[in-house]
């Protein structure tokens, strides 16, 4: 039998409260709405592939209801692996009561199911999410995104090189939101930024120097037109041989030559995911009856940081520990200032 | 089963089929991937670029003094050889003896045949045994393939081995990728100079390639025999096979005639010597982690030079009626002789297994392991036809230690093992401190050593009769020689303003070189010329012998300011006062005469500078200043008096249908104010060129 770890439960974050509440309703002995007290919450989950980062996913995802949840809240797992299958159907039998697809494939494939049970997508990024569902229908869906916001981009940037005033970006197109992110990100950090449009007839090595030339620091982010494996290699020695730090958006960008990320694992997004699927059950115990009620879609609330120290060395910039930088993160994303800004 | 509707002719059908097609096509055209990222894409593997053994050492950090000049130098200067771009290195002299033989030095003490620099393209060393140098018009690579050239100011034996002895010149040729498409380049100009270049640079799955044809020809100084009429050609390929694994391989070959310095109508006519050289590198990277690695690399080089002549017959060169030769020489009887000069074929092969790692933070740790086999084949120079070889087994060590953020400790040792000179160690130590941000001091101490090459240990070049016997012995090695050592000292400052508008560096430095290998004339090698040579200082052959010291102290500085990011100014200046003594005669073992004025040798001033501005409208500009205070090359050097010399180049890039072009004109002394280059014979005068190129 699962017992609730109180160290668990207190731990010093904004999202005790539902652990909290849950610890209350089994101490108190409150029995949960009877409608609701046997019967199971069924989650089906849908991996894109059943590698690595799917199952890291799903782990983390798994592990954490179970954790919180307990007894108290029955919740049952079900699990569909798409990769290779030519075509896959829902499950036979009554619809579950949540669907959490894991990654671009199962997005895709679940959106064109029929029904209407609600859908939670998670180790998408926010692009791939906005256009599978540019008309969700009367479907309820939600997310959390796979990159990062940009203002915590910008934060980290700002942490890491606070000398630093000119940065450019490398885009393959100027979205109108996207543009107004990026201003905002970069006028709360002080930054001067160099939006460089990537493509046309310019070759994309002339783009690569033209930006590394007029920039003290180059923010990678994820456009798959501009960095491709290859691509980014390319930038990567380019901006190293003149001496020009990259901030990256992933590990392996960072392990490749960059000089430091800010990024999220899979096991995290699986965690948040988590995390957010127990407070909508909650709500749902408080109000049976009722509709699921999802929260909107969401950038990662975890994340972690990563410096290349050889490449910061190499570079002569002195950058502080990994954790001072995330602590810093964390103090920034929760001061007053920040919060009204985002 | 499915039929074509009743009245839909065959022809329809195919204009269906095409329209079908059509459609398809568009389909999958439209599929192009959006800008977006997928999660895979996000959390892929990437290719590691900035390996540890790929890291670059922060100059303002490391403990050597070092100058680095990069493509935006390269492409402001007015360069159009290789070696001309060092002329931007503080301390540097660079001379060509004749116009295809060019010779360069750090702080003077050389000749024709500069051999105390290592030059490494890539890692490979270019060094050849071949009368001990780098031939620079051999290296198989272009100006236009060069992104940064590192030089280091200072022996690094440690570091580089046996060679890099007064200082090690790094080239870092581009990576292929850097340079995608199809370049064409033309350069014509004063002394019927014809350059031309063809470059593809492409991709094929994880293969990045670049293949290079080029020509270069010119007709060196006025009234000298030093023409150049060389054809290149050129690979390197990049295969990234895993995240952490990358292959390089290159290959390159030249060859051509180069006009063969006459010096002398009777004994050294006016010719040309045959050259050809070829090469193969590659080298497996191998990331452990992104703070280790281990690289292994192999090489091999050729180079041929082929130099054949007749002169005589001897009653002509002695200015002697035919029956007095049997008189003088033996009962030979008058006779034309075979003769040839540079001549020789040599080979380098080169095995190394680097690792590097940083165990933590503050440390970081460089080893390896290497082989190398020279081998030198001629019949002049070493008086046998089998060809002869030298083994060289090494073992290197370098350990970086950063104990806080300001502080860096290095130390290193080179363990080298050859059978000329057997096991030689070369040790390092050096720190830095950086007393304020930005401001660094530091403090070297190195011994190095430099083994004979098999030219110097083992010449026997000696002009003989058409039966073999010796007529005159010209140089010759007593094969039991000695390294040169050297002990350097130096205290650098390195200053570098916040934001890297200013970056200087400078220098004061003392360098004790002893056992420096001389050739003095010893009169008592029996031979048969010697006998009808009446002046002593004629009469000898020239006898290779650790044979002198040389000590040099001065100081040096660069200065590179950027006030824009289109403008930059490089100024460097070195001072450097030279004293010793070497000699010149000997009999047997005892010396009989000393050369003292050694500073001769060495410029007391150098100086450089290189402005650049880019305009609006892709028009840029550069000038150039050099200055070299009076000086004489040893060999066959003639004194030479101080120079100024003022270059400009202007250039203008302008689109084309696709890519873009851009012309350039490039004007060399173009105050026409003559100076020498080595000797009195090479008169350099305003020399122009035009420069087109596309790139597309």
């Amino acid at each position: 039998m699962r017992t609730i770890s109180s160290r668990r439960l207190f731990r010093p974050e904004p999202w005790w409260r539902p652990l909290l509440l849950l610890l209350l309703l089994s101490l108190c002995g409150a029995p949960p709405s009877a409608a609701y007290a046997h019967v199971p919450f069924r989650i089906l989950v849908v991996l894109s592939d059943d590698s690595g980062p799917y199952r890291e996913t799903l782990d983390a995802f798994r592990d954490t209801v179970l954790r919180t949840t307990g007894p108290a809240i029955p919740v049952e797992f079900e699990t569909l692996v798409i990769a290779g299958k030519a075509s896959t159907a829902p499950p036979p039998g009554p619809p579950p009561d949540l669907v959490v697809p894991v990654g671009t494939r199962a997005t895709r494939l679940v959106k064109g199911w029929s029904g209407s049970t609600p859908v939670f997508n998670i180790l998408i990024t926010r692009d791939v999410f906005n256009s599978v569902y540019a008309d969700p229908g009367r479907r309820r869906v939600s997310a959390v995104f796979l990159e990062q916001p940009l203002h915590r981009q910008f934060g980290f940037m700002r942490l890491v090189l606070p000398h630093l005033k000119h940065c450019g970006v490398l885009l393959s197109e100027r979205p109108h939101h996207l543009m107004a992110d990026m201003s905002a990100a970069s006028a709360a950090t002080d930054m001067e930024l160099d939006v460089v449009e990537f493509g046309g007839s310019r070759k994309p090595v002339e783009s690569f120097r033209h930006v590394i030339e007029h920039n003290e620091v180059i923010l990678a982010l994820p456009d798959s037109r501009v960095l491709s494996p290859n691509r980014a290699k390319w930038l990567l020695y380019m901006a190293y041989q003149r001496q020009v730090p990259i901030i990256g958006f992933s590990r392996a960008i960072v392990d490749a030559g960059a000089l430091g990320a800010v990024y999220s694992t899979p096991a995290q997004i699986g965690r948040q995911a988590a995390e957010d699927i127990i407070q909508v059950i909650l709500d749902i115990r408080d109000r049976p009856g009722t509709e699921l009620r999802l929260p909107e879609p969401r950038y990662p609330r975890y994340f972690e940081v990563a410096i290349n120290r050889a490449v910061a060395r190499s570079l002569n910039i002195d950058v502080k520990a990994n954790q001072r930088i995330a602590q810093g993160l964390t103090t920034l994303e929760q001061s007053k200032e920040w919060r009204a800004r985002y | 089963m499915d039929r074509a509707p009743v009245g839909i002719t065959k022809r329809g059908r195919i204009i269906a089929a095409l329209c079908i097609c059509v459609i398809h096509i568009r389909i999958a055209a439209g599929a192009e991937p959006g800008p977006f990222i997928t999660e895979q894409e996000l959390l892929a593997d990437l290719p590691l670029v900035i390996t540890a053994s790929r890291l670059l050492q922060s100059p303002s950090k490391a403990p050597a003094s070092v100058t680095v000049i990069d493509r935006k130098m390269i492409e402001a200067s007015t360069a159009l050889e290789i070696p001309d771009l060092l002329r931007l290195v503080p301390g540097f002299q660079v001379t060509y003896a004749n116009g295809n033989i060019a010779s360069v030095t750090y702080h003077g003490h050389e000749d024709e045949w500069s051999n105390r620099m290592q030059v490494l393209i890539d890692g490979r060393s270019v060094y050849t045994p071949l009368f001990s140098i780098v031939d620079w018009t051999h290296l198989d690579i272009n100006l236009e393939d060069i992104q940064r050239i590192e030089v280091i100011r200072g022996p690094n034996a440690p570091v580089y081995g046996s060679n890099a002895f007064l200082a090690t010149i790094n080239i870092i040729t581009r990576q292929p990728f850097q340079d995608r498409g199809t370049t064409v380049q033309a350069t014509g100009g004063s002394r019927d100079t014809r350059q031309g270049l063809l470059r593809y640079s492409g991709q094929h799955g994880r293969l990045d390639y670049r293949a290079t044809l080029s020509h270069h020809s010119d007709d060196g100084f006025e009234g000298v025999n030093d023409r150049k009429r060389l054809n290149s050609i050129s690979f390197r390929g990049i295969y990234d096979a895993t995240a952490s694994d990358s292959v390089d391989l290159q290959l390159g070959a030249t060859s051509g005639p180069l006009g063969a310095w006459g010096k002398s109508p009777q004994t050294s006519p006016d010719r040309d010597k045959d050259t050809r050289s070829y090469y193969g590198y590659t080298r497996w990277e191998h990331a452990l982690s992104t703070s280790s690695g281990v690289h292994l690399q192999a090489y091999h080089n050729y180079l041929e030079w082929s130099d054949h002549y007749v002169i005589g017959p001897l009653s002509d060169l002695f200015g002697v009626d035919p029956s007095v030769i049997p008189l003088f020489f033996s009962g030979q009887p008058d006779q034309t002789l075979n003769f040839s000069f540079y001549d020789g074929m040599v080979t380098r092969s080169d095995i190394e297994f680097q690792h590097t790692l940083t165990p933590a933070v503050e440390w970081r740790i460089v080893w390896g392991i290497g082989y190398r086999k020279d081998t030198l084949e001629s019949y002049q120079i070493l008086g046998r036809r089998d060809a002869l070889s030298d083994h060289l087994r090494r073992l290197f060590g370098n350990v970086e230690w950063r104990p806080t953020e300001a502080v860096m400790v290095n130390a290193g040792a080179m363990i080298e093992d050859n059978e000329i000179v057997n096991t030689q160690i070369s040790p390092r130590l050096a720190a830095s401190y950086e007393v304020a941000p930005g401001h660094t001091l530091r403090a070297v101490a190195t011994g190095a050593v430099r083994s004979p090459s098999l030219y110097e240990n083992y010449e026997y070049n000696v002009a003989r009769f058409n039966d073999g016997t010796i007529l005159d012995v010209l140089y010759m090695a007593d094969g039991d020689l000695e390294p040169e050592e050297m002990t350097s000292y130096e205290f650098g400052y390195r200053a570098t303003s916040p934001g890297g508008r200013i970056d200087t560096d400078w220098k004061i430095f003392r360098e004790e070189i002893t056992d420096i290998i001389y050739h003095p004339r010893d009169p008592t090698v029996p031979d048969l010329i010697s006998t009808v040579l009446t002046r002593p200082e004629e009469q000898g052959a020239f006898v290779r012998v650790n044979g002198g010291f040389i000590d040099t102290e001065g100081v040096e500085f660069q200065v590179r300011y950027f006030p824009r990011p289109y403008t930059f100014l490089s100024f460097q200046y070195s001072y450097a006062n030279a004293s010793g003594r070497i000699i010149k005669g000997i009999e047997g073992d005892t010396p009989t005469r000393y050369q003292q004025d050694v500073d001769r040798n060495t410029p007391l001033h150098s100086a450089s500078a290189l402005f650049s501005h880019r305009f609006a409208g892709g028009l840029s500009g550069s000038l150039a200043y050099f200055y070299v205070s009076d000086m004489t090359w040893e060999g066959d050097g003639d004194p030479v008096p101080k120079y100024y010399r003022w270059d400009a180049r202007i250039s203008k890039v302008f689109p084309l249908w696709r890519g873009s072009g851009e012309i350039s004109l490039v004007v060399q002394n173009f105050l026409d104010d003559a100076y020498l280059e080595f000797r009195e014979e090479n008169v350099f005068e305003r020399r122009a060129f035009v420069q087109l190129s596309a790139a597309f």
